[in-house]
């Protein structure tokens, strides 16, 4: 019963409800056939897929061992889109959340251009870059970048002015005080927009991965979906999923070991 | 006029040479392009180790005093000069306590009141001690460690105060600091705060609306007045310390204020 568990176990079966209720209703889906197996396969065909995809040694059956390259190849596009993100967001939000001039300057076109779906720079991309791994970093800098710029300029903007006339009257330069109390002080929006920034990265992934390209987890999902290997496509899906996950926990706990500032953060 | 109470006049020659020095002090905002003054011809002197407090209603110009000597405002007409430099910019040497919480947040309370030092070119020794000594001094030992967030408003005003008496001040401002605290904790502060600044010779400008708290704190009260735009009566208060709040001497004090501060409301109304 639920009211003689303890809170904390209670809390620690939460987030696994819907997980777990929909695995329930996926079983009982396939074990009932209402739907066919090639529109959704089993849940055990996709867990030997999965292993197979995982573990097996390469070439032994179509997709088998693959995960280790692809995750490698999608890591660093996801790594080097997100980051190139970072770079532009985070100083162009704290530019425009403290300087009127700047935000000015900036807020009417990047909130234009941020109106404009990810697919549509998708053929942009294609021309400029071709197909292959700058294209998709592109899609994932341009869709992470939103976040992390929306985020940090609402952090730098809502900072109590008092905090910054403290860290002043402290003997805190202007160049010194946006490192040790703007930053500090705007890092809960900051890892917010971050952590939006990432889950964003992951998503478009699959869109950059659309492109052609070889490897990496959403271009095996696009490759699957050709060949008709639908288990192989919801393989992706959840693995995806799952490394979403743990690159947001990842970043979220990085944040706090490298920032005292962060530890505030949800 | 109260036997301990009485006018100093901008002319009487102080015993010690003026720490604080403002003359001409102008100061207006523009607003739809409309000149508000706030402040005109303020002229005053506060010498090492004084304890002023600036009293007056709300709107009369005593926190815009306050954020001018802090340099967070610029003045329009006028000088501040603190030990013969001129003021223009917010610096450790005139440090301010904010009626509002202005803790970092992500600061423990050992970090919040090491904060000053960490910019100044001290040995981590010497800084380490120096901030034990300081969360000694406000009784914060078993706090160090928590956040602002998990203290109370009171224990939040010692380690602002902390924080600022470690860098040993030239001049404390103080924009009422105790406002919102309860009256229990209010009276806790103002004791901590008068043995801290005795201890220390501390030299102290406090602005604050509470007739009962300027007459406890200070030797001398700079009445403002919203309709002269500055100081209206320069008052010195000779009454001993430790002051005894129900004394008749010091009930004389507040009510001869009271009725000065009732005075201006009249002329308001009229």
């Amino acid at each position: 019963m639920i009211q003689m568990m303890k809170p904390k176990s209670f809390t620690r079966v939460l987030p696994w409800l819907i997980p777990g209720g929909l695995l329930i209703c996926w079983f009982v889906i396939c074990e009932a056939e209402w739907v066919p197996r090639y529109l959704m396969p089993h849940p055990t065909d996709v867990l030997m897929s999965m292993s197979s995809y995982m573990f097996a040694e390469p070439g032994s059956v179509p997709y088998a061992g693959r995960f280790l390259t692809d995750l490698y190849a999608s890591g660093v596009r996801v790594i080097l889109g997100f980051l190139l993100a970072v770079i532009l967001g985070l100083p162009l939000g704290l530019l425009s959340g403290r300087l009127s001039c700047a935000q000015q300057v900036l807020g009417m076109f990047l909130n234009a251009l941020r109106a404009v779906p990810g697919i549509c720079w998708l053929p942009l991309a294609l021309v400029w870059f071709g197909i292959g791994i700058k294209t998709t970093v592109f899609l994932i800098a341009m869709a992470a970048f939103f976040p992390i710029y929306l985020n940090a300029e609402a952090g730098a903007r809502q900072v109590n002015p008092v905090i910054l006339q403290a860290g002043a009257m402290l003997g805190v330069g202007r160049l010194r005080g946006i490192f040790s109390v703007l930053l500090p002080a705007a890092m809960p929006n900051i890892v917010t927009g971050l952590r939006l920034g990432m889950g964003v990265s992951w998503a478009y992934l699959v869109l950059g991965e659309l492109t052609g390209v070889t490897n990496g987890l959403g271009a095996i999902i696009m490759d699957a979906r050709m060949l008709g290997r639908i288990d192989i496509v919801v393989v992706g899906i959840i693995l995806i999923a799952l490394i979403g996950r743990l690159s947001d926990s990842g970043l979220h706990s990085l944040m706090k070991i490298c920032f005292k500032s962060a530890r505030r953060a949800i | 006029m109260n036997s301990h109470l009485k006018i100093v006049h901008n002319n009487s020659t102080p015993l010690t040479p003026d720490l604080l020095k403002i003359e001409s002090l102008g100061k207006w905002f523009e607003i739809d392009n409309k000149r508000i003054p706030v402040l005109q011809d303020v002229n005053f002197q506060v010498q090492q180790g004084e304890i002023v407090c600036i009293l007056g209603r709300s709107g009369c110009g005593k926190t815009t005093l306050l954020n001018l000597l802090s340099g967070f405002l610029k003045l329009n007409t006028g000088s501040i000069k603190l030990a013969d430099q001129k003021v223009d910019s917010p610096g450790p040497d005139r440090c301010v306590i904010f009626q509002e919480d202005a803790l970092f947040p992500w600061l423990t309370v050992r970090e919040n009141i090491a904060f000053g030092l960490n910019h100044q070119t001290i040995k981590k020794k010497q800084k380490d001690r120096e901030v034990d000594r300081f969360i000694d001094l406000v009784g914060l030992n078993d706090f160090a460690n928590y956040l602002p967030d998990q203290i109370s408003g009171g224990m939040k005003q010692r380690v602002a105060l902390a924080r600022v008496l470690i860098l040993k001040p030239k001049i404390l401002l103080l924009d009422e600091p105790f406002a919102a605290l309860d009256a229990q904790t209010r009276e806790e502060m103002q004791n901590l705060l008068m043995e801290l600044c005795c201890q220390q010779n501390h030299t102290v400008l406090f602005v604050t609306h509470d007739v009962e708290e300027a007459v406890l704190l200070a030797d001398r009260i700079l009445l403002f007045d919203s309709s002269s735009k500055g100081i209206r009566e320069n008052l010195s208060c000779s009454l001993v310390r430790p002051r005894e709040r129900y004394s008749r001497d010091f009930v004389n004090i507040c009510t001869h204020i009271v009725s000065l501060l009732k005075e201006e409301s009249g002329r308001r109304n009229v």
